[in-house]
């Protein structure tokens, strides 16, 4: 009945909606799991100051992702998350932020994520649609729409979350080079030492999907980070028992592929 | 009517009994299941392709709101580009992608704007080694190091300088550089299965 | 003399990038335009891929699968024109598609052009080219479960159920190799063609390059070409010089030119430093 080779992967997914549903029920008592702090999120507030202070916009950009593509688009997601705390900041200090947009679908999600945040704060009047600015689907087309943006509206903050590929460092040193403070996060990992080495803040590969859980401070989202965690250790002690099981000169890999 | 198809659960709850299906079908070998994802599966071709033409469409339409509110220093841009757009789509559409002209316009506009685009890369990332590369202390001289044996590994001359380099930058790439990588694919898998779950069921 | 060297030293300083740039735009372009030969090793990720390719058996079906945007084929096109060379010479049936739309137009002009020499393999018998299908990784799942359920035509609009060459080509199942070009669609491949149990080597941008490694390890990558250098490296074992050597030396000197910056750019800051230190 089972697909030979698939019923230990059956097994791990039905481990990991069992940590989903176990935390999500005690995150219902309202208690706020606890998790380390992430020190790239931690700066949002103060690159937003920064911005207030010189009286330049804040830039946030999700990348090129969309949300139509299954995998890309959670990072997409994860950016849009942290895109709707910073609109809420900026609501609140009156900073004008500017968000371009790399995917047609995703733009109505981006306009009303924002809009929200503009509402949430009470002041809807400051919302500004032309902030919101779709450039192209293409890549390197996006690319040099976004870098041509910050060259003219040298933002103070400069804040990438999402997918990004090998443009990661051009957005950087162009972030650099307007004097922008940058905080920038991304899973593809072969791409995060750019933002590393340029950026002022990284989130390096899964802190970009706990992103909005972390500045929502949302007890529902919070808790599938710490689902996230305890499979996490499920997966290490599997590791953990085939290297013991190789030294003793066994393999638990026809285990794993049953 | 209207107020029932914009609720969120219509959407939610075809996208968890799709997904659900799927998901079912990749564990358990049952031929009726297998023909009935195989037919999602070629439905979700159909609405990728379409959604490149409701790309199009979304853009023309953008464009089309600058160039009549004027946009400063947008809607002359905005007009070339829905020119140069609704040009190639006829092109396409009416001669294929094989026709002389879209090859010409693919081969001699395009392709030329996208490596161009694509090359900066490399300056960008010369510009960042040289500002951003200091042995401030143990760690970033460490990358330092790393950094240089490596590129020395991949080019010819290192080979010239010290044939070593190649080994060191081979035990770098599929020990030090293998295990990290590991650790964090893991990691961002885990992520991405957690956040899947979630989106299947609407959260 | 001393007043003008210090204004050309703060005219340096002050146009700093255009300085990077313009070095890396001469070393860059003079050995494209005066080609310098220079002995290159092998290295064993690329030799693995080699092996494999001479290893097939005859009439065995290869994909070898497009997925980079226009701006990234010159990285990709040594690897990918060496490797299909190297199908073309084996008695093996290739198979031509694309995931990303830009590839299928870039396969194309590759096979028509003076790149490759086909050994006189007939169309739609020995090679085949599909052109693009929609879908990204969704598309490549589909495809790799049944070709001829999501595909018709082929890239010149000929059904496919009329190409001697798809009678056979019914899955990934068929397949002896699958060859993805790029980034993201070798990740696709890996997890949409990989658990159909078909071997997969790629020809990788060089950014992705590490985050593979696992993979090789593993032997879920049966080998790799790692963008213009495995590309290099391919021609090398093929004995058929071409665009990778071409561009090795551009990229060879460009590596140097940055290798030196950056040791420059520290000297720069230790002195600096040390006179800081002085001064207090």
């Amino acid at each position: 009945m089972l697909v030979t080779g698939r019923v230990f992967q059956l097994v791990l997914l039905v481990v990991a909606v069992l940590f989903i549903y176990i935390t999500w029920r005690r995150s219902k008592s309202g208690v706020l799991p606890k998790i380390r702090e992430i020190a790239g999120l931690e700066a949002i507030n103060d690159a937003v100051g920064r911005a207030v202070e010189t009286g330049r916009p804040v830039m946030v950009n999700v990348g090129w992702g969309g949300i139509v593509d299954a995998l890309k688009s959670q990072q997409t997601f994860a950016g849009i998350d942290v895109l709707s705390h910073v609109a809420k900041l900026t609501a609140k200090y009156k900073v004008p932020l500017i968000v371009p947009a790399a995917e047609a679908a995703s733009v109505p999600l981006i306009e009303a994520t924002v809009y929200e945040s503009y509402l949430a704060e009470g002041c809807p009047d400051a919302y500004k649609a032309e902030n919101i600015r779709y450039l192209t689907d293409l890549q390197w087309s996006w690319v040099s729409g976004t870098l041509g943006m910050i060259k003219r509206e040298k933002p103070a903050a400069n804040m990438m979350f999402g997918y990004f590929g090998g443009d990661t460092i051009m957005h950087s040193e162009t972030g650099q080079a307007v004097g922008a403070i940058q905080i920038a996060g991304t899973a593809e990992i072969g791409y995060v030492p750019f933002f590393v080495i340029a950026c002022d803040f990284a989130l390096i590969g899964e802190e970009l999907f706990a992103a909005g859980a972390y500045v929502t401070r949302n007890a529902e989202r919070l808790s599938v980070i710490v689902s996230e965690d305890y499979f996490r250790i499920v997966l290490l002690g599997i590791i953990v028992i085939g290297v013991l099981a190789a030294i003793a000169g066994y393999s638990i890999v026809p285990l794993i592929t049953t | 009517m209207s107020d029932v198809l914009r609720r969120r659960e219509i959407p939610v709850a075809i996208a968890f009994v799709i997904g659900l299906l799927l998901l079912v079908e990749y564990f358990v070998a049952v031929p009726e299941m297998t023909a009935v994802a195989r037919t999602i599966q070629s439905w979700g071709v159909v609405f990728a392709a379409m959604a490149l033409g409701v790309g199009a469409l979304t853009l023309g339409a953008y464009y089309y709101g600058h160039i009549r509110r004027r946009t400063p220093g947008t809607w002359y841009l905005c007009l070339w580009s829905l020119l140069v757009m609704v040009l190639t789509i006829t092109i396409g559409v009416l001669g294929t992608t094989r026709h002389p002209m879209y090859i010409w316009l693919y081969s001699n506009i395009y392709f030329p704007l996208s490596a161009t685009t694509v090359s900066l890369l490399g300056y960008f990332v010369v510009s960042a080694a040289f500002r951003a590369f200091r042995a401030r202390n143990v760690e970033s001289a460490l990358l330092l190091l790393t950094a240089i044996i490596v590129m020395l590994a991949n080019i010819p001359y290192g080979r010239v300088i010290w044939s070593g380099f190649e080994a060191v930058s081979a035990w770098v790439l599929n020990v030090v550089n293998l295990g990290a990588f590991r650790g964090i694919q893991l990691g961002i898998a885990v992520g991405g299965i957690m956040v899947g779950i979630r989106r299947l069921v609407g959260r | 003399m001393k007043g003008s060297e210090s204004g050309l030293t703060a005219k340096i300083r002050s146009n700093q990038p255009q300085v990077i740039y313009g070095l890396l735009l001469i070393f860059i372009i003079v050995p494209i335009l005066y080609p310098i030969a220079v002995p290159m090793a092998v290295t064993e990720d690329t030799k693995k891929l080699y092996d494999f390719v001479e290893k097939l058996r005859d009439g065995s079906l290869v994909v070898v699968d497009g997925g980079v945007t226009v701006g990234w084929w010159p990285e990709m096109q040594p690897g990918a024109a060496a490797i299909s060379q190297h199908l073309f010479n084996r008695p093996v049936r290739i198979i031509f598609i694309a995931f990303i739309e830009d590839t299928s137009i870039l396969l194309h002009q590759m096979l028509t052009g003076p790149l490759i020499d086909k050994k006189g393999k007939k169309y739609g018998v020995d090679y085949v080219e599909l052109g693009f299908m929609a879908g990204g990784e969704a598309g490549m799942a589909a495809f790799a479960r049944d070709f001829h359920a999501v595909l018709k035509s082929d890239y010149y609009g000929e059904p496919i159920d009329t190409l001697p060459i798809m009678k056979d080509a019914v899955n990934a199942k068929s397949l002896a190799l699958w060859i993805p070009l790029g980034g993201w669609e070798v990740e696709w491949a890996l997890r949409q063609v990989g658990p159909h149990g078909t071997p997969i080597g790629c020809v990788s941008l060089a950014g992705n390059v590490p985050g593979f490694k696992p993979f090789l390890a593993t032997g879920q990558l049966v080998g790799l070409l790692n963008s213009v250098k495995g590309g290099a490296e391919y021609e090398i074992l093929m004995k058929k010089p071409g665009l990778g050597a071409v561009y090795m030396g551009g990229i060879s000197l460009s590596h140097i030119v940055t290798i030196a910056l950056v040791i420059l750019g520290n000297v720069i800051y230790f002195v600096s430093r040390g006179k800081v230190k002085k001064e207090k």
